[in-house]
């Protein structure tokens, strides 16, 4: 049997109720489910998760299915998830299908007028 | 050459058009592979001289016709990256069941999955799908006429 190569990897950040999940690397439908238990787990010890995509370079339609699923589960559970630093082809894909909008940080409240 | 059975003129000009077609990449479709397999493509298309976006993207539109086969098309299938002059074409097939929905359309941002052939559309200078149950042959193709060297008049 042919061993799957490991093309990415993660580490979580903690501070308080924050959590800050950074991803590396490429992921794609080999590294969806992987990545979902990790958000799951996450989205379970925190207010707050954001997860940084800035050494992530590439990221395909399975992954783009992990995080909006994330997002809705975090939604649930009142947690408020984030997608920050996505750069290149990630960020490129994440404006054309929509996703950045309802993950980005536009999706935080306005700031109140003064 | 010419010589076969035939006296189909479609055939003989299809026969003199292959023969400026060169098969840069054909490789079978495995779930364990499929890293791997877009890192070969990669590297092909690359050495065709497609650089920057339009590489970056062609590889993702071919990668996901490549899980769709995994996903939906029986698990197994072939890839076959060829070129044409300044065409890459590239036919990911399957001997899989046929594909249900073939309607290339952009899902709502909060649904979950049905976005891997919009994308594979909107990465490239076009996408063509033919399914049937015997099977779905689809095909993406890019132009190598962004590089600054090309200078064909005609």
């Amino acid at each position: 049997m042919v061993a799957t190569e490991q093309t990415w990897h993660w580490r979580v950040d903690v501070c308080a109720d924050r959590r800050v999940v950074a991803l590396f690397g490429e992921i794609d439908m080999s590294g969806a489910d992987r990545l979902d238990d990790l958000l799951h787990e996450t989205i379970a010890q925190a207010g707050t998760v954001e997860v940084d995509l800035e050494r992530v370079t590439f990221i395909d339609s399975t992954v783009l299915s992990t995080l909006v699923g994330a997002h809705h589960h975090a939604t649930d559970r009142g947690v408020d998830l984030t997608l920050v630093n996505a750069a290149g082809q990630v960020r490129r894909v994440l404006d054309m299908t929509g996703i950045m909008q309802l993950l980005g940080r536009m999706a935080d409240p306005p700031p109140a007028a003064i | 050459m010419g010589s076969g059975g035939t006296d189909d003129v479609g055939a003989e000009w299809n026969t003199a058009r292959d023969a400026d077609e060169v098969t840069l990449l054909s490789e079978e479709i495995t779930a364990a592979r499929v890293t791997a397999l877009r890192h070969a493509v990669a590297e092909a298309v690359r050495a065709a001289g497609l650089t920057g976006h339009g590489l970056e993207d062609f590889v993702l539109a071919v990668h996901e016709l490549v899980i769709n086969v995994v996903r939906h098309g029986g698990g197994s299938g072939e890839v076959r990256l060829s070129r044409h002059h300044d065409l890459l074409t590239c036919q990911v097939s399957d001997d899989g069941p046929g594909l249900r929905e073939t309607a290339v359309a952009l899902p709502s941002p909060g649904e979950v999955g049905h976005r891997g052939l919009w994308l594979a559309q909107q990465l490239t200078e076009g996408l063509t799908i033919d399914t049937s149950d015997q099977g779905t042959n689809a095909s993406v193709t890019a132009r190598l006429s962004a590089r600054p060297t090309v200078n064909e008049g005609r």
